[in-house]
This record gives structure tokens, C-alpha cells and sequence, in this order.
């Protein structure tokens, strides 16, 4: 168990749809500024405003996070993702995260480095809700 | 023990450790103790503190205690310097001021002598923070990371702004990444590993060939480098191997940190593999070691381990175990 997982493998079901438990695959915490995510569900985007992300026991819109320059994401806390509009059963899953890196940029354009880690896995939704 | 770098360790070298749950923040530092990779600790702010730049009482009476329990002393401090943590517009001067005077202040709770900073920091910033660092009794090192060097732009205007303003708070620390002399074997083997095409690895490693012969300067070939990869629409593993190897294996030659040697207020012993002669294959170590004997320096020196990610099931411990008994061995021969 060496290398943490960007997903991890339990999901859990919310009154409608799942939650699933993100790891920053930064070795530091980050500023929520830095975060984007994008998710598919088999096969499908999911449009943003049927997600929440959920850190330090705050429930965010995906939009919000960008404004969020104050508020860190805990390298070892998981990020609860909550997915409306997915019933129980098996679905597989993407999930694609960047990560703008505050401190790393190119001084002479600005540009800031991006990096982005994915993946994709089949999961289970347990018929019975276990959050909320 | 005078005469000789002080040895020791950053928690970064235990990343993969901390962050799979295998040892609590409190356990690696026991362990730090117990396996004699100190004395000297240093820590990454933001990695090891929930709520950092902030630091609770309670926390800095814990780690205090538990630092002293273990037999260690703090060495420096790792700040950043996110000036692109908002979206819109980097930070301003005033800002990473305000950002730093409270990572100085969670020094001086923690008993960190020294802030490790970043080239965010511009010396007009450095300028207003001088008083800060002084007042707080915390001496400021600017990370020289590859791809700077010493004689790069940014880090000779630094060195005119030291000159001028001539404060003992105000150093340098040397990243031993900045002098290597390969991209690591390990590091590519990984790379293809993940899939990328091997006309991508070759570019990049070419690239690489052309800045360590100095024909290109390493930050204009790192931008075209991405620029290509993305042409060649290499992926994003690909992309980031592309920043990191113009990132993390600079080219400046080892002897050349003597010209600031006496700004030097720490050292990130930057490795990234040692071989079966305990050697470190991509990094002048012989030569460094010299350079920093010959030179004078007693300051403190962190082994900092970079190849946990690219390593099945890193064991940080161990590496930094046999990196200080290779450093040792170059300290005592010269």
C-alpha cells in the first residue's frame, strides 16, 4: 500500500446518487483555488452542478472552488466528492483532477504549472444509503 | 560536532510513508529519532501542519515536546510562496509579505531557525520581509532549485539585493538537484512504464542533453518542450515528465556553490537513488561534498529523497540511511 490512490475504492450512496473519496496526489496541502475536477460516469459527463466537493467539513459547489484561495485541502484528508443522478449498482467511473501548483511557474510568461491525474474504475453503489 | 555539515532529514523524504497512513506525522518524527537520520529535522509547513500557515498553541507544545523527546533539532521550515494561489492575478508584494510573516511566525513558534522560501518571493518583496525575519529571529534561505543556478538572473539579482542589504538573515539554500549530471535511470524506466511513446521520452531527453551541454537555456527549452509534447499530444503523464526533468535535474556545476557560501543558511541534499557501490548515480556527490568542506560550511544539511515516486514500495528510511553514510564517507575522505 504504498502509493495513495486518486479514488478510493468504497463509494458510498447519498439520498440521490454517490459520494466518492478523492486523494490529492500533492505532497503538500493545496489551496482549493487549485482544484478542477471532472467526472464521468459511463461514459458520460457529468455536468458540474450535479457535484459537490466536500473538505473541512464544507459542502462546495465545483465553481466555488476557484475564488477558495484561503481555504486548504489537508494532504491527508479525503475530498468527498458527492455525485447526483446515480443510481445503485455498478458504474464505471473517471474521475480527472488538475491541480494548478501555486508556487511553480514560469517567471518570465506567468504560466503556472498544471498537473493532472485521472482515474477510471468500476464501482459499486450500495443500494442503501450509508451518508446522509 | 564543529568543522563538519550537520546531518539530517526532511519529512519529504518520507512522503509516501506519511501519506499512505503507514506513520502518523508524530511517528515519523519518533522514527527520525530512533533510526539516527537526524539530528537535524526539517518539515514541510504545509504537508506535516492541518491548518497551516496557521499553528496552534496546543500543536507547537506537541511537536516542541515530541522533537525534544526524540533527541532531534529543527532545522528549517519549509514556507511556500504560492503567488499563483489566486486565479486571477499573482500575489503582490504587500501579500507575500503578509503570506510569510505568518509562516515566519509559525518558525518562531515551532523553533524552526531557518524559513526555506521560494523564487516567488521577488527581492522587492525580500526587502519589507528583512525587518520581519529579523525581528522574529528567523533567518530567511531562498531555495536554489534547478532550474536556477547560481549565475541564473533571478538568482544573481538576489545575490546584488544580499550584497546590498548584508543581513544574516537573508540566505541562500542550495538544492542539490540543481547539479545533476543525468536524468535518473529510475525515473525514465518509470516514465515508460506509465506508456509514454518513446520518440517522447527521446525528445525529452535530448532536450535535456542540449541544456546540460549549454546550448539552451534551460527555461526557454522548457517551455518549448511543452509546447512540443503538447503538439504531439503526449498525454499529461508526459507533460509533467517534461516539466520535471528540466525541473528537477539542473546543470549547474557542483564547485560553483562556493560563490555563495557564505549566504548559505541550509542545504537540501537532493537524491535520487543510491546504487549498489552506494553511490549516487546521478548526482555529483564526491564533488559536492568537497566543494561544501573545502568551503567551511557548518550549517545543516537535509537529506532529501525525490525517487519515492517512481519506486514500487518506497522506503524513505533506508534510502536516507544509506544517502548519509555516502555523504559521510566523502565528508571523511576529504
Amino acid at each position: 500500500m504504498a502509493h495513495v490512490s486518486l479514488v478510493s475504492r468504497e463509494v458510498g450512496r447519498t439520498a440521490d446518487g454517490m459520494e466518492l473519496r478523492l486523494r490529492s496526489p500533492w505532497y503538500r496541502s493545496l489551496p482549493l483555488s487549485s482544484i478542477s475536477i471532472e467526472v464521468r460516469v459511463d461514459g458520460a459527463a457529468v455536468a458540474s452542478e450535479r457535484m459537490r466537493f466536500c473538505v473541512n467539513e464544507h459542502d462546495y459547489r465545483l465553481d466555488e472552488l476557484a475564488g477558495l484561495y484561503d481555504e486548504f485541502w489537508f494532504v491527508l484528508d479525503p475530498g468527498r466528492l458527492r455525485v447526483r443522478g446515480v443510481e445503485p449498482g455498478q458504474h464505471e467511473v473517471e474521475v480527472r483532477l488538475c491541480l494548478r501548483i501555486p508556487y511553480l511557474f514560469d517567471e518570465e510568461t506567468g504560466e503556472v504549472l498544471t498537473i493532472q491525474s485521472s482515474r477510471r474504475q468500476v464501482v459499486t453503489v450500495p443500494q442503501k444509503a450509508a451518508v446522509e | 560536532m564543529s568543522g563538519q555539515p550537520q546531518l539530517g532529514i526532511t519529512l519529504y523524504s518520507l512522503t509516501a510513508e506519511y501519506r499512505s497512513g503507514k506513520y502518523t506525522f508524530e511517528e515519523l518524527v519518533e522514527k527520525v529519532g530512533s533510526t539516527g537520520v537526524g539530528p537535524a529535522l526539517e518539515i514541510v509547513g504545509f504537508q506535516s501542519i492541518r491548518g497551516f500557515p496557521a499553528v496552534s498553541d496546543e500543536f507547537a507544545l506537541r511537536f516542541r515536546r515530541l522533537v525534544d523527546a526524540a533527541g532531534l533539532r529543527p532545522s528549517c521550515l519549509g514556507a511556500n510562496v504560492d503567488i499563483a494561489r489566486r486565479r486571477d492575478r499573482h500575489m503582490s508584494d504587500q501579500e507575500v509579505v503578509e503570506y510569510l510573516s505568518m509562516q515566519i511566525g509559525a518558525a518562531v513558534k515551532l523553533g524552526f531557525p531557518v524559513l526555506r522560501i521560494q523564487f516567488g518571493a521577488r527581492p522587492s518583496a525580500l526587502r519589507l520581509l528583512v525587518p520581519i525575519a529579523e525581528r522574529a529571529g528567523v533567518r530567511l534561505g531562498m531555495e536554489i532549485h534547478a532550474p536556477h543556478s547560481v549565475d541564473h538572473p533571478t538568482i544573481v539579482a538576489l545575490r546584488e539585493l544580499y550584497e546590498e542589504i548584508d543581513s544574516p538573515f537573508l540566505g541562500f539554500i542550495p538544492d542539490f538537484g540543481a547539479s545533476t549530471r543525468a536524468i535518473p535511470a529510475g525515473a525514465l524506466a518509470h516514465q515508460r512504464s506509465l506508456g509514454t511513446p518513446e520518440h517522447i521520452i527521446d525528445m525529452i531527453v535530448r532536450t535535456w542533453e542540449a541544456v546540460h551541454r549549454g546550448e539552451a537555456d534551460p527555461f526557454t527549452a522548457r517551455r518549448r518542450l511543452m509546447a512540443d509534447v503538447e503538439a504531439m499530444h503526449g498525454g499529461p503523464e508526459a507533460l509533467a515528465f517534461a516539466w520535471r526533468a528540466l525541473t528537477l535535474w539542473g546543470h549547474q556545476a557542483p564547485e560553483r556553490w562556493a560563490e555563495i557560501m557564505p549566504r548559505v543558511v541550509h542545504v537540501h541534499a537532493k537524491f535520487f537513488d543510491i546504487d549498489e557501490t552506494e553511490d549516487e548515480p546521478s548526482v555529483p556527490y564526491r564533488a559536492l561534498m568537497r566543494t561544501f568542506q573545502e568551503s567551511g560550511y557548518t550549517g545543516t544539511m537535509s537529506s532529501e529523497w525525490e525517487g519515492a515516486s517512481w519506486t514500487d514500495d518506497p522506503d524513505g528510511f533506508t534510502m536516507v540511511e544509506a544517502h548519509q553514510r555516502m555523504m559521510r564517507r566523502y565528508l571523511a575522505a576529504e
